[in-house]
């Protein structure tokens, strides 16, 4: 049997078109590289997230309408990325890390983190 | 399996475009046919492979005056925007560009492929006060069409006459008429009389006033009315 690991996910200022938009095409690609992606919260209001997400157990943390990676939160050390608000760029993990969002761009970072991040399945 | 209907994405959001059309090649209700990511793009790609639908990015560069030119470019398609607000303003003005339905910025991508179903067969969802609007809108343009349609028709004017209406519109005398076009005073006179009559105006001064825009003045450059010659015009509608 294949190894599946799961990667649980938080979005943050992403519209329900957009939070769709982004469950839709990384799962079929996660899905493809032996990864469940679980979005586990959706926020909303991003400085109402920034306050809650220091207790969340999760992996990886999606911000919307971002213009730089997202700066870091007290209390929560998994990486996060942001996309911009027009929806060009994707932000992250690292400071400097900046590259044209397309769903291969951004499911491949979900991948990558999968490696280091995700929880065996089985 | 339902019908699948042709359907052409256009945005210039590389995310959104590259998604929609993974996403909907999916859907058994839709077919994808094209993508563009540009106005003259969207508008060849509609020429070349006419699709039922064309689902157009609200956020695309240039809004609805983009949907007017893709409309008529693509006349056979239902032009859908996405991502609108549904407010009454925004509704009216995607349909008065050529849209025939939305989706809304909070429907989800469910939503959307239910509703290129709804909206290809003629069909929309919308709160009630959008649906008042449009009614509102229909009867407002209705009203307008009939008053112009019960306004009696323009009076036939011989091309005497219209001269003489430009020249009344300059505001000339009789004598001055009478000079510019070399007839009597008598003659200048009676055509006036006439004139009048057939616009149901009681006096010259009348004429002055309701000329206004239509009123023809020389060129710098030719030194003749920039307009039409006199015999190549009707009467202004608003003397109707």
């Amino acid at each position: 049997m294949c190894e599946v690991r799961e990667l649980r996910a938080i979005l943050v200022g992403a519209s329900p078109f957009l939070a769709d938009l982004i469950r839709r095409v990384a799962e079929a690609r996660l899905r493809s590289a032996g990864v469940s992606l679980e979005v586990v919260a959706e926020f909303a209001d991003s400085e109402d997230a920034r306050r809650q997400l220091g207790g969340r157990a999760a992996d990886i943390a999606i911000f919307g309408g971002a213009r730089e990676t997202p700066a870091p939160i007290e209390g929560w050390s998994a990486p996060m990325l942001g996309l911009s608000a027009d929806l060009s760029l994707i932000f992250g993990p690292g400071p400097s890390d900046i590259a044209r969002l397309t769903p291969e761009n951004l499911a491949a970072r979900l991948v990558k983190f999968s490696r280091t991040r995700g929880s065996l399945l089985y | 399996m339902p019908f699948a209907r042709e359907t052409l994405v256009v945005s210039a959001i590389c995310f959104l475009r590259q998604s929609l059309v993974e996403i909907l090649s999916h859907a058994p209700e839709v077919r994808v046919s094209g993508e563009a990511a540009s106005l003259d793009r969207a508008v060849e790609v509609a020429r070349a492979t006419r699709p039922a639908i064309v689902l157009l990015d609200a956020a695309f560069p240039g809004g609805t005056q983009s949907a007017r030119i893709i409309s008529s470019a693509a006349s056979e398609s239902s032009l859908i925007a996405l991502g609108i607000r549904e407010t009454e303003q925004e509704v009216l003005a995607w349909a008065e560009a050529g849209a025939a339905g939305y989706v809304p910025d909070t429907a989800s991508v469910d939503d959307l492929i239910a509703l290129i179903g709804q909206i290809s067969r003629g069909e929309q969802t919308c709160p009630s006060n959008i649906a008042g609007s449009l009614l509102r809108r229909v009867a407002a343009s209705h009203r307008a069409a009939a008053g112009a349609a019960a306004k009696p028709p323009a009076p036939a004017l011989t091309r005497r006459e219209i001269e003489i209406l430009s020249l009344l519109g300059e505001g000339l005398s009789n004598k001055d008429i009478a000079r510019r076009l070399r007839i009597s005073l008598g003659t200048t006179k009676s055509h006036v009389h006439n004139l009048l009559g057939k616009l149901g105006l009681p006096r010259r001064a009348d004429v002055m006033a309701r000329l206004g825009p239509w009123t023809e003045r020389p060129t710098a450059a030719s030194g003749r009315p920039a307009g039409p010659r006199p015999n190549e015009i009707d009467p202004p509608a608003s003397f109707g």
